[in-house]
């Protein structure tokens, strides 16, 4: 019996998983605005264990600077937006991917603003040339982009990786 | 020192400085104006991006000395007007309007340099002989550049930037290591 429960459990538990996965690379369409200003969203998730992966396939004294890079970068999530930039939906993502950020109490390294651009690069640092996690987000007209990631990087380290291979 | 003229004292010096801060402060609404509008790009970069450099260490000469350079920094605003766009704005006209505002608050001149038809001014601004910001003015016919440097600027240091950022404008900064 209690074989069957669990069996039951990690199905269903696995159903439920595979069902969030495919929810998240779904293209919502917001089918009350007008057809030629359509705001389309999308949401990807990177998780951290797929660059850590990626990272086995690179070679160790070849691209040591990579390698690192790639197995201490963790998981990413990219949210896109495209469409009308003055329709209800842009604004309402938007504003909801400001509050988010700003609940991570991340700092701004860089801000970049053109015409009709706004790019802010922000990342959590808590010393020592670590990162802990990070915030890119871009804004143009009629394209919203929002890059937020976690990871272990550690840039001295990496200096020192660039320096070996160069050497 | 009786009381009265040491508050007189502290009164009058309280007040120079937030006099400076509200100069400097100035430029930087010039900045805030202009940024955003048809033809401009700016660029602010925060004292916490030049943090995240300040302890890496290497063999590496030439990072280090660049290093070095970004570890003074505690701030870099640029603007640049190109001229696509931006027919409400001539650019010479505004590298005189800055340069003058500028020279008439805290900044001193340091350099000119006239490169064919472009004019290239190195402006400081110094406090208790540290030089606090370095603003670069880049004026041509086609195109306008200003480029302030804030932190505790070593001029001779300052040079390395031009070798690790690729903005225009800033491969001028070379010219202080003869300074």
């Amino acid at each position: 019996m209690r074989r069957n429960i669990l069996a039951i459990g990690l199905a269903l538990f696995f159903g439920l998983n595979l069902s969030a996965q495919l929810n998240t690379n779904e293209v919502d369409y917001e089918f009350d605005e007008n057809e030629n200003n359509k705001t389309r969203s999308m949401f990807i998730w990177l998780p951290g264990i797929l660059t850590k992966g990626f990272s086995l396939f690179i070679n160790k004294e070849k691209e040591p600077d990579l390698k690192h890079t790639l197995r201490f970068l963790g998981g990413m999530k990219i949210r896109i937006l495209e469409g009308n930039s003055n329709s209800a939906k842009w604004k309402r993502k938007t504003n909801r991917w400001e509050r988010k950020v700003k609940r991570k109490n991340l700092d701004d390294l860089m801000v970049v603003k053109n015409a009709d651009t706004v790019v802010h690069l922000k990342a959590g640092l808590p010393g020592n040339g670590k990162i802990k996690n990070y915030a890119f987000l871009i804004n143009t007209d009629g394209t919203a982009v929002l890059l937020l990631g976690k990871s272990k990087l550690d840039l001295k380290k990496l200096v020192k990786l660039v320096e070996k291979v160069s050497s | 020192m009786k009381l009265y003229q040491k508050i007189l004292l502290i009164s009058i010096s309280l007040l120079g400085t937030l006099n400076l801060s509200a100069q400097h402060d100035q430029l930087l609404k010039f900045f805030d104006q202009l940024q955003g509008k048809d033809g401009f790009t700016t660029v602010y970069i925060t004292p916490k991006m030049f943090e995240l450099f300040t302890d890496i260490e290497t063999n590496d000469e030439d990072f280090n000395e660049v290093s070095d350079a970004i570890s003074m920094l505690k701030g870099v605003r640029i603007l640049i007007l190109d001229s696509v766009g931006s027919l409400t704005y001539n650019p010479i006209k505004l590298y005189d309007e800055v340069s003058n505002a500028a020279e008439k608050i805290s900044y001193e001149e340091l350099m000119i340099i006239k490169d064919g038809d472009t004019d290239v001014k190195f402006l400081i601004r110094e406090q208790s002989k540290i030089i606090e910001e370095v603003l670069l003015l880049v004026g041509s016919e086609d195109s306008f550049v200003f480029i302030s440097l804030m932190g505790n600027i070593d001029l001779k240091k300052l040079s390395a930037l031009s070798k690790s950022m690729d903005v225009e404008g800033l491969d001028y900064l070379e010219e202080l290591e003869n300074y």
